[in-house]
């Protein structure tokens, strides 16, 4: 049942359960309290009297972290998972889901220890093997710093919550009434036919006075804010500018590849069966040597006498090693017998053992041919890294307080590049870095002119950059814009002329002129759509939204319009029928799932605004960061 | 006072003074320790009684959800006598109400409408929780009116609403105005349910703005506007975006 449950979830609850849990699971060797600012135990706030601490709100920063990460990988910008971008959405979330919890807990619910038991044991973090473990539950519990009836209060009280949750959206619904009704807006098609009018052929034959472009110039300023702008010189740092003028000589790599064999040949993996005796049984011992000297089958005698759970039904197999798996007085006895031979009794830390060699493996290794292009470019990379580190400490120094970044390009050996104005926004090439934004606007840079620090985009791509050009916030100089306005009073001009044809087009129309007649006559493409539904892109997109805000025909007949998309085309359209989406024509899966859908919207809907209104009734205080 | 007084006259006025005042000493530690017994006990019994009713809603849900979300005959029988006991048991329990809301969504959902209402009509005489209250308000308005009668569903969304329910209450009443045909009632109050929409509501806004738009084109039957609509469009140029970055 409570997989179902989870199954249903939506939105917020899905993220306050999946933090809870996700929380559990990668609950090892985290510490909570790095950069956590001020005492644990300091309420960041106050919710009905009850207190979010700042333990709960670094776990629950940590959580959303982790979910980050786990679900759109380690690609994730780093600012988007620092703590100050992550603190106010969710300690908004983390008063709300208060407010949710003491809303459940106060209507009365409950959970009983049966129930709650049945949720803990589910818990995969809690398990082994797909199985509730005792021992990692109470480690666990441990680590996380609650105690068993503190965990089990914990659990009740999201369980409750979750099922508060529940009752509201899974009892959600919609009339098959309502869902007609969407099905006839939404399923609505249309047939309607209609001409484009082309701007662009009146283009050329348009003109515009100087006079014209002035007075909009001056009538529509708020249309030419210039944004501040930078254009920067710099340097960039990576690996791979250095690598090409590497030359790696074949000794280095004939080198490298001894190198690579003697240590793959030290890499002898071999597969070793054992029995073990715990304890000091010196009989047992002995007993077990007799019977492996009267040659009885080793892995026989493993299943009968072996103390180790794990290998003993399977003749003692421990799998393969390399020489540093298992203790070392083990490995040497293992190391020193042939295969298929036994040891005599060796002991470890884990009692006693009798070795069995089952199988050497020695893989044959790569030739020089195979290996030489792979070792050369290895090679050529870890010495272009090394050049690249060399340089960026040049760099540093090479850069502070130099007047242009030419000097220390040109003593490094790379090459100095510039960008294009840019604005806060961003720009083009180098400049959509974030980091270098924030860099060539920094007030010392911007304004005084010195070269930044060292901007460490990634781990191997460095910038160093100085401001060559800053234009301060203003409008654009009438002659830098003067092409754009001319070209958009054109279109208008040429728009506004195109109208008066299309409306004599419409005027025939409407006398009963056919269509396709009057649109070859004009040299117009007629375009026919029929069973059109609402949606589309771009000027298709635009026409289709017209021909879905006209009124449906009606005895009159029908219905004719004229109208410009933005780029200034004129269209004449002719809407010919409206037929309504009909529910009962969808196929039964089809109308399961509109029905579903609109009540999944419905209950989230009807969440939130329960949501909303405990939150207006609750006592809510938030701490001064 | 009691240095003059030999052993014997203490005992005596210990024994006088018993006799005065034991018997209510008595009576109070006796029914300090009843009130104290009797508060844990009348405690741990409502604790139970409320665990029983979360179980008995755990095993209803169950039932209710069974099959993923298709329960046959004999499950749905099991669920509703489950919600029965509920409401026979703990009528002013919140579990009581979220079965019976839960019930009405599995009716609707088989065109049951009658039954719909009847689960939640119980919950609005029988709820403590305002939230439900107001829950129970709107979906029983929606079926009310898919049961013909959309004058009695209007009725329950009259009156003062939370904001946090407005654009809730605003867009059924819009569906009932529909359905008796009041389309410019209709399009003013889905327009108002997106002018209150909650943030967090924002899934709804596409249903409700093709509502509304849709009412929109209809309205305008009478009067063509056509006329009006060829030309007015401003006009920009293909490339206006340019003109922002027209530097770069």
């Amino acid at each position: 049942m409570l997989q179902s449950m989870r199954d249903n979830l939506k939105g917020t609850a899905a993220i306050i359960v999946a933090g809870f849990f996700g929380f559990i699971m990668v609950i090892g060797g985290i510490d909570f309290f790095t950069g956590a600012s001020g005492g644990a135990a300091d309420a960041v706030a106050e919710v009905n009297g009850e207190k979010i601490t700042n333990l709960d709100l670094q776990r629950a920063i940590q959580n959303r972290r982790n979910m980050i990460m786990s679900q759109y990988g380690e690609n994730v910008p780093a600012d988007l998972l620092s703590d100050e971008q992550l603190r106010e959405p969710v300690l908004r979330q983390l008063v709300s889901s208060s407010v949710m919890r003491q809303a459940a807990q106060d209507s009365g619910m409950v959970m009983s220890a049966a129930a709650i038991d049945r949720e803990i044991v589910q818990i995969p973090g809690f398990q082994v093997g797909g199985k509730f473990d005792a021992q990692v539950y109470r480690d666990a519990l441990r680590r996380m710093g609650y105690s068993a009836v503190g965990f089990r209060q914990v659990m009740e009280r999201d369980l409750v919550m979750q099922q508060y949750i529940d009752g509201i959206t899974n009892s959600a619904f919609t009339t098959r009434a309502d869902a007609e009704r969407v099905v006839a807006v939404s399923m609505e098609e249309r047939d309607f036919d209609y001409v484009i009018l082309p701007v662009q052929q009146l283009l050329d034959e348009t003109t515009v006075s100087d006079s014209e472009v002035e007075e909009y110039y001056q009538d529509n300023q708020d249309r030419f804010q210039r944004p501040e702008q930078v254009a920067i010189e710099y340097i960039e740092l990576t690996p791979e500018l250095f690598a090409d003028s590497i030359d790696v000589s074949e000794q280095d790599v004939r080198a490298q590849y001894e190198q690579e064999l003697a240590s793959f040949q030290a890499k002898t993996r071999r597969r070793a069966a054992h029995i073990l005796l715990e304890g000091d049984n010196a009989g047992k011992v002995a007993e077990v040597q007799a019977k492996l000297n009267a040659g009885e089958d080793f892995a026989e005698l493993a299943k009968s006498y072996s103390d180790d759970l794990g290998s003993r039904d399977e003749g003692g197999d421990l799998g393969f090693t390399s020489g540093d798996v298992f203790p070392e007085s083990f490995e040497e006895a293992l190391a020193s017998l042939e295969v298929g031979q036994v040891s005599g009794p060796v002991t470890t830390d884990s009692g006693t053992h009798f070795i069995k060699l089952l199988e050497v493996e020695n893989a044959e290794p790569p030739s020089y041919e195979e290996r030489k292009d792979a070792i050369a470019a290895q090679l050529r990379s870890a010495e272009a890294e090394r050049e690249f580190v060399g340089a960026l400490e040049r760099l540093a120094d090479l850069a502070y307080n130099a007047d242009t970044l030419a000097g220390p390009a040109e003593e490094l050996g790379v090459p100095l590049q510039t960008s294009e104005l840019f604005s806060r926004q961003g720009g083009a090439g180098i400049a959509a870095n974030d980091k270098v934004v924030a860099a060539a606007f920094a007030p010392e840079v911007k304004e005084d002119g010195n070269t930044s620090d060292v901007i460490n985009l990634t781990d191997n791509h460095s910038v160093v950059l100085r401001v060559v050009e800053h234009k301060t916030a203003g409008i654009y100089p009438l002659e830098e814009v003067k092409p754009q306005i001319v070209e958009r009073l054109k279109r208008e001009k040429a728009s506004e002329q195109l109208a008066t044809r299309a409306k004599e087009l419409k005027a025939q129309l409407e006398e009963g002129g056919d269509f396709a007649e009057l649109a070859e006559a004009s040299e117009l493409t007629l375009e026919t759509s029929d069973k059109t539904r609402r949606g589309g892109f771009g000027q298709r997109g635009e026409i289709i939204a017209k021909a879905f805000e006209l009124p449906a025909p009606d005895s009159r007949g029908e219905r004719i319009t004229t109208f410009a998309v933005s780029d200034g085309d004129q269209v004449v359209l002719k809407l010919r029928s409206v037929n309504p989406g009909q529910l009962s024509r969808q196929s039964s899966e089809q109308r399961r799932a509109l029905i579903q859908q609109l009540a999944s919207i419905s209950g989230g809907a009807e969440l939130a605004a329960v949501q909303r209104y405990l939150s207006d009734e609750a006592d809510i205080e938030l701490a001064e960061q | 006072m009691a240095d003059h007084l030999t052993e014997q006259e203490q005992i005596e006025t210990l024994k006088r003074w018993w006799a005065e005042n034991g018997k209510g000493i008595v009576t109070g530690v006796v029914l300090a320790l009843a009130g104290y017994f009797g508060y844990q006990w009348w405690q741990n019994s409502e604790r139970a009684k409320a665990e029983e009713a979360s179980n008995l809603y755990q095993n209803f849900v169950e039932a209710v959800s069974a099959n993923g979300g298709e329960p046959d005959n004999k499950q749905m029988t099991t669920a509703k006598s489950i919600s029965q006991q509920l409401k026979d048991e703990f009528p002013k329990g919140i579990y009581a109400s979220h079965a019976a809301l839960r019930l009405a969504a599995e009716a609707a959902e088989e065109n049951d409408l009658e039954s719909a209402e009847k689960e939640l009509q119980w919950v609005l005489d029988n709820t403590q929780e305002e939230t439900l209250k107001l829950l129970a308000k709107r979906r029983l308005a929606a079926v009310m009116a898919a049961r013909g009668k959309p004058d009695e569903g209007l009725k329950l969304l009259e009156g003062a609403v939370p904001s946090s329910f407005a654009a809730l209450f605003a867009e059924t009443r819009g569906d009932i105005l529909l359905q008796k045909g009041e389309e410019a009632g209709a399009r003013a109050a889905y327009q108002q349910a997106l002018a209150q929409l909650l943030p967090e509501q924002a899934e709804s806004a596409q249903l409700l703005r093709l509502k509304a738009e849709s009412l929109s084109a209809q309205d305008d039957g009478a009067e063509d506007k056509s006329e009006a609509q060829g030309g007015e469009n401003e006009v920009e140029p293909a490339d206006a975006g340019a003109e922002e970055s027209s530097e770069q």
